[in-house]
């Protein structure tokens, strides 16, 4: 729910419960005030009707539709004290039953005593207190409508920065230098919003930016000492008084060695396809490019037992940069047989703008969304770094390629989309 | 230009790290090959053209200066001189710009140096004999531009893998050549160590067991954990 809308309905609630409080508060003080004047009334006419009582007029001439005056006989009790009631008459003109007011008194008049009673309509407060609710709710009405213009127009233009502001942030990537332009505004807020968020986001590239690069020299200054280690290993085992546990010792750090440079290459290789330094573009023949790699693991396939069914298009062509190219599928390969078990299948199936890469093996022991994450591996594979898959990722997101991976009736399936 | 002897080879290494350069020197020292070194593309390059060598190695990432201009000097010198060019596994466009600039190999860092001299045996037979020369171990002989093995003058069936094992420990002879670099040699980098440790044996005991039913003796010996040594033995 949009701000706006949120406080108009706070708005609109507190207004309604101040014009229904409000509303009992006027009608109970006007009614207060409409009895006592009617009160007033009524004790006056029946001042009036004594008088004349009291003059000598007779009773019956005063008597009429809203005065009645009644002799009481002699034998009734003790006279009543003079009271207010609230009573229906009815009404010949409208024909219904209406409120009224009386006041009952009972006087001794010339040694008789009459029972005066004088009427006097309500019909009027009703009115009146019908017509304040009327009025009260016309007012709501109108500050309701009034309050949804009001949103409207605010949400069209006072927030508009604000709305530019968060729809430059969403469509933000931190890998990118475009640089941010947000609106200018005169609200403060927002101003004092567009400065910290640029502050943040250029903070954020700053660290982003350093973290990369950190990355690709820490690689980079890897690679000699470590192609020193093996090479200078590699001659120790050439010694001839070389004795066993010393052979092990050296065949350890030459295998770890090894592994390291492999890793430290595929580091080196997400560093430089971040960096995009891989911006040479050219039509590759996917079908050629796929059956050279298939002729070229054909081996490793049959060594591990796995039989590979192959369903290939010819002349599908992407636009992708030649090595990447090649490197995206030796991975996908690598990965699809690496993770393979020992007489597992391998499903290929390439057309144009799609290829599917499927594979028996161990159920997987990651989340389906962590695949692509780096150092992700499953352990049954102790020489694998869990890069291979972030690299295919990497490419893929270079080149505008969509990837997916699921496990389904137990293969892990990999598609690729562009 | 043809040279008599192919055993004694003038090489000039072209590598900026000094550590690196002297394992270089100290193992193919060993291989019966005079060596040289230059750190930088000043050095290699008054090098190459005051003396001559039979190969060079240069690394394309020098400091100050690109080693393929240094591989246009060494091909317009007077001799033949090979050059195997060595780069980043990643830079393909390196790799195609030297090869049409002439060089002769190509080999992407880190390499073996076993590897790095299977590449000088093949290379030294195309510069000295166009590679029509047999290559001989006592009664094996390899013809590489026919790809044939004879064992006591008979043909073997060898598979591709068999082929490229057997010339791979001819280059490397009487050395001990690890299971990594079998395996790199072999598969390039597409496969797992511990799988491959199983390919390699099988295919080791298939070339054993294809030499000796023609009556060659098995010179390959198992070096504790780590490798193969194929081992030329005593007369």
């Amino acid at each position: 729910m949009k701000l706006l809308t949120k406080t108009s309905l706070y708005f609109v609630s507190i207004a309604l419960f101040v014009f229904i409080v409000g509303g009992i508060v006027i009608v109970v003080s006007i009614n207060a005030v409409i009895d006592d004047e009617i009160e007033r009334a009524l004790r006056k006419r029946e001042e009036i009707i004594t008088t004349q009582l009291i003059n000598g007029v007779a009773p019956a001439h005063l008597i009429n539709f809203e005065q009645r005056i009644q002799e009481v006989p002699a034998s009734e009790g003790p006279g009543r004290q003079a009271r207010f009631v609230d009573t229906l008459m009815y009404d010949v003109l409208e024909d219904q039953f209406e409120p009224y007011k009386y006041l009952q008194v009972e006087r001794s008049i010339n040694k008789r005593r009459y029972r005066i009673e004088v009427y006097h309509s309500l019909i009027e407060s009703d009115d009146l207190i019908e017509s304040v609710f009327q009025a009260m709710l016309a007012i709501f009405l109108s500050l309701l409508i009034a309050s949804v213009v009001f949103n409207f127009v605010i949400s069209r233009h006072l927030w508009r920065p604000f709305y530019s502001t968060l729809r430059q942030l969403g469509r933000l990537r931190i890998d990118e230098q475009a640089p941010l332009r947000f609106d200018a505004t005169s609200t403060s807020e927002f101003r004092e919003l567009n400065n910290i968020a640029a502050a943040m986001i250029e903070r954020l590239r700053r660290d982003y930016v350093r973290a990369k690069d950190f990355a690709a020299n820490a690689s980079h200054e890897i690679q000699t000492p470590l192609a020193i280690i093996r090479t200078q290993t590699e001659l120790l085992i050439q010694s001839d008084s070389l004795k066993e546990e010393q052979a092990q010792a050296l065949q350890s750090i030459y295998s770890s060695a090894g592994r390291l440079a492999r890793l430290n290459q595929s580091l080196l290789l997400l560093a430089r396809i971040d960096n995009k330094q891989f911006s040479a573009i050219e039509t590759v023949d996917v079908s050629a490019l796929l059956r050279r790699h298939l002729s070229e693991t054909d081996e490793l396939i049959t060594l591990k037992g796995i039989e590979l069914h192959i369903d290939v298009d010819d002349n599908v062509h992407l636009e992708i940069n030649p090595y990447l190219a090649d490197s995206l599928l030796a991975n996908l390969l690598r990965n699809a047989i690496r993770h393979n078990v020992r007489g597992g299948e391998i499903r290929i199936e390439l057309r144009d703008g799609h290829l599917r890469i499927a594979n028996t093996g161990p159920p997987p022991t990651v989340a389906t969304e962590l695949v692509f994450e780096r150092f992700v591996s499953s352990a049954d594979s102790a020489d694998s770094h869990g890069l291979g898959l972030s690299i295919v990722k990497s490419i893929c997101d270079q080149f505008g390629c969509w990837i997916g991976y699921e496990y389904t009736q137990d293969h892990h399936v990999l598609s690729l989309r562009w | 230009m043809n040279r008599q002897r192919i055993e004694t080879v003038k090489i000039l290494f072209v590598e900026d790290e000094s550590a690196l350069s002297a394992s270089f020197v100290a193992y193919f020292t060993k291989e019966g090959h005079i060596c040289e070194t230059a750190q930088d593309f000043a050095e290699a390059s008054e090098k190459i053209h005051l003396y001559s060598y039979d190969i060079i190695v240069v690394d394309i990432g020098l400091p100050d200066g690109n080693g393929l201009d240094l591989l246009r000097e060494a091909k317009e010198g007077p001799t033949a001189t090979g050059v195997i060019i060595v780069s980043a596994r990643d830079s393909l466009e390196d790799k195609l710009h030297g090869l049409g600039l002439g060089a002769d190999d190509y080999i992407t860092k880190p390499f073996h140096l076993a590897e790095l001299n299977a590449r000088f045996a093949s290379l030294i037979r195309r510069i000295n004999f166009k590679g029509r020369r047999a290559i001989h171990c006592r009664e094996i002989e390899v013809v590489p531009e026919a790809k044939e093995v004879r064992v006591k003058g008979k043909l073997l069936a060898l598979t591709r893998k068999e082929y490229e094992l057997l010339l791979y420990f001819l280059s490397n002879r009487n050395r001990v050549v690890t299971k990594e670099s079998i395996a790199e040699h072999l598969w390039g980098d597409n496969m797992d160590m511990a799988d491959s440790l199983d390919f390699i044996y099988t295919h080791i005991k298939n070339l054993r067991r294809k030499i000796q039913a023609e009556g060659g003796r098995d010179y390959v010996k198992t070096i504790y954990g780590i490798g193969y040594k194929f081992t030329e033995g005593e007369e």
